[in-house]
Order: C-alpha cells, then structure tokens, then sequence
C-alpha cells in the first residue's frame, strides 16, 4: 500500500516491573489515508499501550522494545524528541477516553486549543483566535466566543468530549488515535459523539484508529477492525467480513458476547503477559482447542480477512 | 436525629471557622494597611532622637512615648512593621521560588536529579528552622542581607516537599497526557499544566512561612543578629524597650502586640486558603 499514513511492525511493549509484563508482543499493521480501523479486545489485551505507543508516549516502566512506527513514512521509535514532538499533534493525534479528565481544569478551553495551533506554527494571534472559534464550530458547540472562554468544569461531558476533538483535529492530522473516546459517556451522548468523530475525519481525510471494548460501536464506525487478545492480533478484516464470518473462537465469543442471544461469559480468564506464552494464547479457554495449539499460530488468509488460528480458517 | 444534630455541629464548626479565617483575613490586611499607610500619616522620623524626652510615657506629642534616646516609638513601631514584614515577604518569596522550583522540577524530572534534591532537603529538614536561622545569620553576621538569608534558607524545603508531591501527582494526570499528545515540550507541561494545577498548597504554605518567617526576624533582631540598630524592627525595638519594661510598658506591648498579631493573621490565613483550596480534605 503506498499511500499508507501508519504503519506499525512487529511491536512490542514491555513494562520493566517485577516480573516484566509484555503487553504487546508483535503487533503489526497498515492504515491507509481516510481508514477507520477498529481496534477491540477485552481489558488489559494491549490496546491502549498500543494506542499509545502510536504516539510515542509509552511512559516507564514501559518501553517499547522493538519494532516499527511509521507515520506517514516517518519513524517515531528513532525520531528525536523535537520531531516526535512536532508529529504530535499534527501528523497524528488523540482522544482520550475520560473527557472530565484530559482537559486542564485551570485553563480556559480557547487557551487549550490554541495551544496546539501555537505549538505548531501558527504564528499568529488572530489566525489562531479565528481558527479556534471555527473549529469549536465545527465540533458543534454553538455560541463559540463565549465557549471559547469557559473553563472545562463549566462544560458538560459531550461538550468536553467535544473539545478534545477540536483539539485533535487542529492541525488536521493524518491519523487520530481514540482510545475508548465515548466509554466515559452517556449513550445518547456516545451517539452524537460518534458521528461527529466520522464526519469530521470524513471532511478532513483523517485515518482513524478507534479503540473500542464494544464491539457495537467499531462495528457502526469502521471499515476494518483488529481484534486483540493477550497483545497480539488474533484477528483482522474489513468489518463485514469479520463481523459476518468470524474466523477465531475468541472473535466469535466476543461477538456472541455483543449481539447473540446467548450471553455466556467466556471461561477463564486472559493469560499472565509477564510469564512466556507458548502456542495460542487463547487455548487454555478455548472449547475448540486441538493438539496443534500448543504451536504458535500466524496471521493467514486473504487481504480482506486473515486470522492466527489453528481450528478455525478464513472461509 | 443525629443526622440533623451533626449537621448542626458541622455548620457551626464552619461558621467559627469561617469566623477564624475572616479575624485572619482582616489581621493581616489590617496590619499591612496600618504599616503601609502609617507612615505617610504620621510623619515623625523614627531616628530622630531627643534626649531631653527620653522614656517617656504616651504623650500627645508621642502617642506610644519615647526610649531610651528620646526616638517616637510610634514612629519606630510603624516604620519597623515595614522592614520586618517586607524582610518576612522578600525570603518567603525567595524560599517560595527556590523550593518550589526545586520540587516542580524534582517530580517531574524524577531520578537522579530528584534523589539529589530530596537528600539535600532531608538535611536541611533535619535541623529545626529556627536553629538553622540562628546558624546562619550566626555564620555570616547581622544585616538585612543576612537575615533574609537565614530566614529563607530554613524555609526552602518545606516548599521543595509540598511542591515535589503535587509535581508527582499531576504529572501522572490524563490531562498531562493529553499535553504531551499535542506536542508540548516537558518546559511548556511544566509550566503551563503542572505549576498553575499545583500552585494551590503553595500559597497555604505561604502564608503559614510568613508567620514563622515573622517570628524569626523579629526573633533575629532581639537577640541582635537581625537588623542592625538604629534602623527599627519590631525584634529589635522590643529588645531595646524590655529595660525599661516599667517606665514605659507600652513600649513592649506594642511591638510585642505587633509580632504575635502578624503571626496569628498569617497562620488563621493560611487556614483560610486551606479551606479554599480544600487542602487536607474538606473540614
């Protein structure tokens, strides 16, 4: 793919506690310009430390011991911390999950945004004040001169939300990275949300990279979606595919889990990433589990539809 | 029942509270008022001696009487309010800077630099401050310079600590994060999302630094280490009135009226602050 905006390979993450938890352990994939991949998973199968190592921000303990982040074409791993900065931002960006959180409570929400326009080269005061209130516009939040002067306890948590995006959008970013964007919000308000999230990256071509524990909502937003289990990709494809043929047996429980009528948990628990996992890592709670899983499973099929699975292949 | 009775507690336990922190308020702008404006008012020089009228008793000419060398004491009260509140204000405001730079930097940087900073702090929290004032100001002589010095050095790592755990505790906040996502430089995420979210307990540290910071330059200029005579400071103008504790009483209770007062105001204010940043769980 040439026009990739992301480009992730063989990444992995480790937190140097005692034990060292490996929580990422060779993830790779591509996003192309105007992508909406999903990412989904249950708690703790890597997607946030992978959502934030797609902007270097994996603090220590954690580290990211090898692999690749290109944003389009430009390695972050190796980058300086100038021009990682400068990709901040810009060339690809975030949303936080908990909007009550992310916002400084003492700035006012204009100042906030304008700060992201300063940092990256907008000279000018009255281009950036313009830019702002177009921009608090944009993510529809009326009345923008007034809003602009709020500070973040004053607005509701949609609106904050809403703020965030405005944030991340500033610089019109390549990609932008939501990590569990409307999981901190009401439902009504997770709708509204979410379609301001695809109309937005639809006006400004932006690729995004949507992590969700739901997979109702990868589902209504994306084109492609990544499921995780135990910091690896245990599945990948276009929704449709995915969606209508699940391939692995922990897609299917999860899919179960979201729309099936039969709403069994799924035994056991996920494996210990600080101990050596041989084979699947999903075998021990898997029902369909053969001799052959005790061997490492790869990613196999077509573009459209690959999985890591010993039993079940892509149809 | 009891709910409503403890309720009832509660809001009177505020309301006196309240009170304190209003009786606070009015202390310490009272104070400054009459130390600021005093002298425009009362325009006697505080050096002027008259030996003539020497210990004198309040008179009309001199409200608060005269020492030993005939000087107004009002004069001298008034005037000495200024240099010992403005050499309290001047090494809080260099022990605010020193410290809780340090501490900003410390927590946030973390490792070495932190370690370093912290034993450095633990050694001077070793020693109570009022010692480590007499110490220093023992060390380098008396004089203005000085007794800034020996006030403020003592008081740097209380404000290094506070400082240090809200730099920790912030720095590990979402919206920090959320700065770094954006591309801020770590000086920008300093300066601009950690100091002002932290800033709150620095001032309730403040305000209780400026009482004890009253206390030892008063302290320094009785036992004469501070300012030096004749200029006035209520320390020492209250050395210089003890002698003649009964030919003139007013003499020492006022200055010593002055001292206790500013000290009071400044703790009560510094509770007040407390309150409104809500430091130590709402009371």
């Amino acid at each position: 793919m040439t026009d990739a905006v992301l480009e992730v390979r063989d990444l992995h993450v480790e937190f140097a506690t005692d034990p060292p938890v490996r929580a990422v352990r060779g993830v790779g994939f591509t996003l192309a310009a105007g992508e909406r991949l999903g990412i989904v998973g249950e708690s703790g199968c890597g997607k946030s430390v992978t959502a934030t190592a797609l902007l270097g921000l994996v603090d220590p303990p954690g580290r990211i011991v090898e692999g690749s982040i290109r944003v389009r074409g430009k390695e972050l791993l190796s980058a300086a911390a100038a021009d990682l900065r400068a990709i901040r931002g810009s060339e690809i960006a975030m949303v936080f999950q908990d909007p009550m959180s992310s916002l400084n409570p003492v700035a006012r929400i204009g100042r906030q945004i304008e700060d992201v326009l300063t940092y990256h080269g907008w000279q000018d005061r009255g281009s950036r004040r313009r830019r702002v209130a177009e921009l608090l516009r944009l993510v529809g939040l009326p009345d923008p001169d007034r809003r602009a002067r709020a500070y973040p306890h004053e607005l509701s948590g949609g609106m904050r939300q809403r703020v965030m995006i405005a944030m991340a959008l500033a610089n019109e970013p390549a990609v932008l990275v939501a990590d569990e964007p409307t999981t901190a919000l009401d439902v009504t308000v997770e709708a509204q949300i979410l379609l301001l999230l695809e109309d937005l990256t639809a006006r400004t071509g932006a690729a995004i990279v949507l992590i969700s524990h739901d997979l109702r909502v990868v589902a209504e937003v994306c084109d492609r979606v990544l499921v995780f289990y135990a910091g690896r990709i245990v599945e990948e494809g276009s929704v449709d595919e995915v969606f209508a043929r699940p391939a692995h047996p922990y897609t299917r429980a999860l899919l179960e889990l979201a729309f099936g009528r039969d709403r069994r948990a799924i035994p056991g628990a996920p494996p210990d990433l600080s101990s050596m996992i041989t084979g699947c890592a999903y075998a021990p709670r898997c029902s369909r589990r053969i001799a052959a899983c005790s061997d490492d499973p790869v990613l196999e099929g077509r573009d459209s539809h690959r999985v890591a699975c010993w039993v079940g292949a892509v149809r | 029942m009891t709910v409503a009775v403890s309720s009832r507690t509660l809001a009177l336990r505020r309301l006196r509270r309240n009170r304190l922190s209003f009786l606070g308020v009015l202390l310490v702008v009272g104070i400054v008022a009459v130390v600021v404006v005093g002298p425009l008012l009362w325009r006697v020089d505080p050096l002027a001696t008259d030996l003539v009228h020497r210990l004198e008793g309040p008179t009309a000419a001199h409200p608060l009487g005269t020492d030993v060398q005939g000087r107004d004491l009002l004069a001298r009260v008034l005037y000495g309010g200024r240099v010992t509140l403005l050499i309290s204000v001047v090494s809080v405001m260099i022990a605010l800077t020193v410290g809780s730079g340090l501490g900003l930097v410390s927590g946030f940087v973390r490792g070495w630099f932190d370690v370093l900073v912290m034993r450095i702090v633990d050694i001077l929290l070793a020693f109570p401050p009022l010692l480590l004032a007499l110490v220093i100001a023992a060390a380098r002589g008396p004089g203005v310079g000085n007794t800034i010095l020996a006030v403020s050095v003592p008081a740097i790592p209380r404000f290094a600590r506070l400082m240090r755990s809200q730099s920790l505790a912030i720095t590990e906040r979402e919206y920090v994060l959320a700065a770094r996502a954006i591309g801020l430089s770590p000086s920008r995420v300093l300066f601009r999302h950690v100091l002002p979210n932290g800033i709150g307990p620095v001032t309730v540290q403040a305000s209780i630094a400026l009482g004890i910071a009253v206390l030892e330059v008063a302290g320094l200029g009785f036992i004469g280490l501070g300012v030096q005579p004749p200029a006035p400071e209520w320390g020492a103008i209250l050395v210089d009135s003890r002698t003649y504790l009964l030919q003139n009483p007013v003499a020492v209770l006022v200055p010593g009226a002055a001292i206790s007062l500013s000290i009071l105001g400044f703790n009560l204010l510094g509770d007040a602050l407390g309150d409104l940043f809500d430091v130590g769980g709402g009371r």
